[in-house]
This record gives structure tokens, sequence and C-alpha cells, in this order.
């Protein structure tokens, strides 16, 4: 158990001293007792000093930059190392006494400029008139590429094929090619594609009632 | 730590002295000095003065050491420090 306490003193304060004793020590424990002491005395000393404001080191972001790829490299071609200064180069001099040719002003005659002619257009009527069929199957084609659904489309094939079978019965007509049966055939079989073109309208409006009540 | 202090002997010579220690001892609730002018003894050991420390008036009073049983407790406290006591 410690039977002391070190004590710090104000060195500026006046000393007196009126009486005490004195003792003998080697140098050596004067010393001790001195560095004992001063390690006490720093220490008071610098808990009393201020605290430094700590210097808070500010993180510092590393930017990456992606390497550029694909990047040309361009070589510089070294001068050639047996290029000197000092070589003169030769330069020819410009020849101020040379006759100079005289110039023709007179313009040349002019090429005579090709014709390109334009081909004749034949205007001749086409002969290539396609039958009902294939006006069908174009039509078909043409109604696939577009944005119709399948309903609107069936609708729409059948509606031709409807116009076009009439226009044929009218066609044959004219030229007195169907016999009275056979008029009655083509017309029974408009009318069944009629109703089918009904049918397709009928079931078009009813899926788009069940997905309305979906 | 002070190097140097300026103390007024009484015989009213001012003096410049080294602080060595300066301690209580909790016993008898007293501070006590250790101090030198850098003096040797005849046999080359230090002379150290060691006074009892009053604080009175804002000024320090060496003042003597009473009884014997302080000064054997201020013997006891330098042996400590110097084999390596700890306060």
């Amino acid at each position: 158990m410690a039977s002391y306490e070190f004590k710090k003193i104000n060195p500026s304060m006046n000393m007196s001293e009126t009486g005490g004793k004195v003792i003998a020590l080697q140098t050596d424990g004067k010393n001790k007792l001195k560095t004992a002491y001063e390690n006490y005395y720093n220490a008071e000393i610098a808990k009393e000093a201020p605290a430094a404001t700590p210097q808070v080191e500010q993180p510092v972001e590393s930017l990456d930059i992606p390497a550029p790829v694909n990047t040309d490299v361009v070589n510089f071609e070294p001068a050639p190392a047996n290029l000197d200064p000092n070589t003169p180069i030769d330069v020819e001099p410009f020849k101020i006494d040379e006759p100079v040719a005289p110039v023709d002003i007179n313009p040349a005659p002019a090429a005579p400029v090709e014709s390109n002619p334009i081909p004749a257009v034949d205007t001749t009527p086409s002969t290539d008139v396609i039958s009902p069929v294939e006006f069908v199957k174009r039509f078909d084609d043409l109604v696939k590429i577009t944005s119709f659904d399948e309903a609107s489309r069936n609708l729409m094939r059948n509606q031709i094929r409807s116009s076009v079978a009439l226009a044929g019965i009218v066609s044959d007509l004219n030229t007195s090619k169907l016999e009275t049966m056979d008029l009655f055939n083509q017309v029974k079989n408009v009318q069944q594609t009629m109703q089918t073109t009904q049918n397709v309208v009928q079931n078009n409006q009813n899926e788009a009632s069940l997905k309305l009540a979906a | 730590m002070p190097d140097k202090v300026k103390v007024t002997k009484s015989s009213g010579e001012v003096a410049d002295a080294e602080i060595i220690a300066v301690f209580d001892i909790a016993d008898f609730n007293r501070s006590y000095v250790i101090y030198s002018y850098d003096e040797t003894d005849p046999n080359g050991l230090a002379k150290l003065h060691v006074s009892q420390l009053k604080e009175e008036d804002g000024k320090y009073n060496f003042i003597d050491v009473e009884t014997d049983d302080e000064w054997t407790r201020i013997k006891n406290v330098m042996r400590e420090i110097i084999t390596g006591g700890n306060a």
C-alpha cells in the first residue's frame, strides 16, 4: 500500500525556507527521486492540457475509370536516326528564265452528246386477269398480315367470298353459261355462304360478350 | 517539471533550488518537499533538503519537520521511491 502521494506545486509562487532537515544521498538516488517525480508531474500537466481536437481523416474515394477499349494505338514513326540537323537539304531552285508555253484559249469543240432514250412503256392491256379463286387467295394473304383478330378475319373472308360468288353468277348469266338448275345451285351455294357469314358474325358477338362478362 | 525555483532563505538570501519531489503523507495530513541547492557533502554525496510544505497567503513556506516519526516516515518514502515503489 502506498504510503505517500506525489503532489504538484505551482513553481511561480514565492517560496520561503524557515526550517527543514538535510540528508545526503548518492547522486543515483537523487536522480531516481527526481525522475519519479518528473514522470508524475509531466503526466499531470498532460492531463490538464486541453485535449487536442482529433483530426478525423476523411476517407478518400477512389474513382475507378474503366480503361477504354478498342483504343487505337497511334504509332508515331520515329525520326530517322541518321538525321543530321547540320546536313543541308538540296532544294532545286526555280528556273525563272524558262520559256512559258502559250496557252490556247480557243474552246475545244464540244463532243456530241449521246441521247439516252427512255424505253417505251408497254401500254398493251394485260391479259393476266386473276380468277376469283386467286383473288380470294390474295385477299386472304393480305388479311393475314393485318392486325385483325381471327374472327374479324374470317368474317371479312366470307363476305369477300360471297361477293365473288355473286359476281361469278352474274358473269355467267351475262354469258348465258348457266342453265336454270345451275343457277339454282349457285344461288343455293351463295345462300350457304351468307349463312356461314352470319354464323361467324354471331359467334364473334358471343365471344365478345363472353370477354366482356369475364 | 520546474527546473529551478527561487527560495528565500531565513537569512534573506534568495537561492536557486531544484525541486526533487513533493508528496503528501496522508497519515500526517501534511505535505513535504525535497529540494536541492546543488550541493555536495565532503563525501561527494548530494545534499538534499527536506521540509514540511505549507501553503499560506499565496506562497509556499518550507518549514521544519516536526517529529522524529515524521522524519522516519519521510526517509521511508524516499527509499520507497528510489527502490521503485509507486504512489
